[in-house]
């Protein structure tokens, strides 16, 4: 398959949310790096399903390859995967922060059960993240710093979410990263309600607070 | 100027991101990527050009002046970081780099142009104005159109610029995939003119003898040349270890930060100065809206305010274009920091009219390449207002 038809599988036309699928790791799907990691094509199981809803959209804000994974064990619940990971990839002999290629791989590899997979034309989305996006430590200048983070702009609006009925979003994740709390914050002025979960425990609703201002 | 359909959007979309580079298709729930395509007589595309190229002569003067006047540059009010460094710009030629700045045309209701302001400094859209075009072209099967190459015309002065084989620093903000597209498309282009391409930060630049260096993992080596995509208030902002080394160095840049002077919006505000000095700005006052600081405004319904460093469009009080909170937020702002906005005289842009009669107001960004007029990127909006919502759009010329 080429990266166009791998990202057709997961942007398919006339599917609802899949404009918020960012392109950047698939049009670099033709140039994947050797990695030594052991790649674990398990894919989980879902504790919280009895939480979910049409009403309900998730975001994983999980370690991309585990976001990926869970994405795709999502579907069984009737949820449209939709990855919106941002990070760009290193030159070739340069060490970078963020690994993409294991993420990359896992891209590939989802998008043959994917392929096979019914959903429906509206259904409500999954948005995958990498937690790891938000490392940030370089141990020297030298190395190639491809930490990114989610932005405002990088997800649908909290009227948009309302106008097609999404009243909840579950955060699945142990914690809530700094960058996806300004979003949170802004859908919970909205009157939007914000779950979080680590996948064993049922979501509970969380108050997010008011993001610090940057200097 | 008329707007075009391009058909297969669908497709359309996913070969512009996968051919076209365009990583950022949407921007909160817009589409920043148009169904049109914006269709340019050949006599329109001259006159923007012939103008482009007249805009690009004064700008040099003025920068060739201010570099050895700077007490002239006062009032630009550069930040502080910034000014320190700019008396190490005295043997600036032009000659010895790249100097790229895009200029942003509007048609006014009584079918005029005017320019709205200029990116002296990291003017992007790179393959938004080089290929996109031609895949709508492809797209829209008519044998009459065509389009200007951007990246092809910056290549070619690159290459005149820059020995065969060297190496050249896309210096970007490695964190942000909008700015690598920008750099990926230049980078992927010059591999094959046999460049050897380094995409890294401004802070894997080093500087000995005023010669450029990288010290990039796995690629510490001199450079041939720096390409910046990293607006310089920023890196005065995060000043990595290294930066002042580009206000003096020889290696050949694209842009030196030369273009600071006329990247601050202010830059009017020294026009009196500037012709009292016997430099010429005649196209410049032809072409931009008279421009005051706040305190002269006397009628703040005539005109729009702008941060002086304002980028994309971001924080212009245009009220038909702003929700009643924003627009307030901003006024609010203008009133606490003056000094950090202009006011410029409200001009009436011309919408165009789509086949389905929704109408689209239209930048038409206009580049100059060492004088020379480069290629055109555009952007449009349902309200008179270019800004991060808007929808790049693909620029044809229509040979008649």
């Amino acid at each position: 398959m080429t990266p166009k038809e791998i990202y057709k599988i997961w942007a398919p036309k006339n599917a609802k949310w899949v404009e918020w699928v960012r392109p950047v790791l698939f049009v670099g799907l033709n140039h994947i790096k050797e990695t030594p990691e052991f790649l674990n094509y398990t894919v989980p199981k879902i504790y919280y399903g009895a939480s979910l809803a049409k009403d309900t959209a998730i975001i994983l804000d999980l370690e991309g390859t585990c976001s990926i994974k869970e994405g795709l064990a999502l579907t069984t619940y009737g949820y449209r995967p939709i990855p919106v990971f941002n990070g760009t990839d290193s030159p070739y002999n340069a060490e970078a922060i963020i690994d993409n290629e294991t993420m990359k791989k896992l891209l590939i590899w989802s998008a043959q059960k994917l392929k096979n997979v019914s959903l429906a034309k509206d259904a409500p989305p999954v948005f995958l993240l990498d937690k790891n996006r938000l490392n940030r430590y370089r141990r020297n200048l030298s190395i190639f710093d491809n930490s990114w983070d989610i932005y405002h702009q990088d997800l649908p609006t909290a009227h948009c979410f309302l106008t097609n009925h999404i009243t909840k979003i579950i955060v699945r994740s142990n914690n809530i990263s700094k960058d996806l709390q300004k979003i949170l914050f802004e859908y919970q002025k909205e009157k939007m309600k914000i779950y979080l979960t680590n996948n064993y425990e049922e979501p509970v609703e969380i108050k997010i607070k008011k993001p610090k201002k940057e200097k | 100027m008329k707007l075009i359909k391009i058909p297969d959007y669908y497709n359309y979309r996913i070969d512009a991101m996968f051919d076209c580079y365009k990583w950022d298709p949407q921007f909160e729930d817009a589409n920043t990527l148009s169904e049109y395509a914006l269709v340019l007589t050949k006599e329109e595309a001259e006159e923007v050009a012939t103008l482009t190229e007249q805009l690009e002569q004064e700008t040099e003067e003025v920068e060739l002046f201010l570099k050895n006047h700077l007490r002239f540059a006062k009032q630009l009010q550069i930040p502080k970081d910034l000014w320190k460094e700019l008396k190490k710009m005295r043997n600036y030629n032009p000659q010895n780099h790249i100097r790229l700045t895009r200029y942003d045309f509007h048609q006014t209701i009584d079918n005029k142009w005017v320019i709205s302001e200029i990116n002296s400094d990291v003017p992007g859209g790179f393959a938004e104005s080089s290929l996109l075009p031609k895949l709508a072209i492809q797209y829209l099967k008519k044998p009459n159109y065509t389009s200007i190459d951007f990246g092809e015309n910056l290549q070619k002065v690159i290459q005149k610029k820059v020995k065969p084989n060297g190496t050249i620093m896309l210096a970007h903000c490695t964190s942000f995939s909008d700015d690598r597209q920008v750099m990926q498309y230049l980078g992927d282009e010059l591999s094959k003119k046999n460049y050897q391409i380094l995409y890294g930060s401004v802070d894997h630049i080093t500087f000995k003898n005023k010669e450029a260096y990288s010290i990039l993992d796995g690629y510490k080596q001199k450079i041939d040349s720096i390409i910046r995509f990293t607006p310089l208030e920023w890196i005065a902002k995060f000043r990595p270890k290294t930066w002042k080394g580009l206000f003096d160095t020889t290696t050949p840049s694209c842009n030196f930060p030369i273009a600071i002077f006329t990247q601050t919006k202010r830059f009017p505000l020294i026009w009196d100065t500037l012709e009292k000095n016997n430099i010429k700005i005649n196209t410049w006052k032809k072409l931009l809206p008279k421009t005051m600081e706040i305190k002269k405004v006397s009628h703040q319904e005539k005109v729009v305010c702008k941060p002086a460093w304002g980028r994309v469009g971001e924080n212009i009080s245009i009220k038909e274009a702003c929700s009643e909170k924003e627009y307030e937020t901003i006024l609010k702002d203008v009133k606490k920091h003056p000094k950090k906005y202009i006011a410029q005289e409200k001009f009436i842009s011309k919408p165009l009219e789509t086949s389905s009669k929704q109408t689209y107001h239209i930048c038409l960004g206009s580049y100059a390449i060492d004088k020379k007029h480069g290629g055109f990127y555009a952007r449009m909006s349902p309200v008179p207002r270019i800004d991060s919502q808007a929808q790049d759009i693909p620029v044809i010329i229509e040979r008649t």
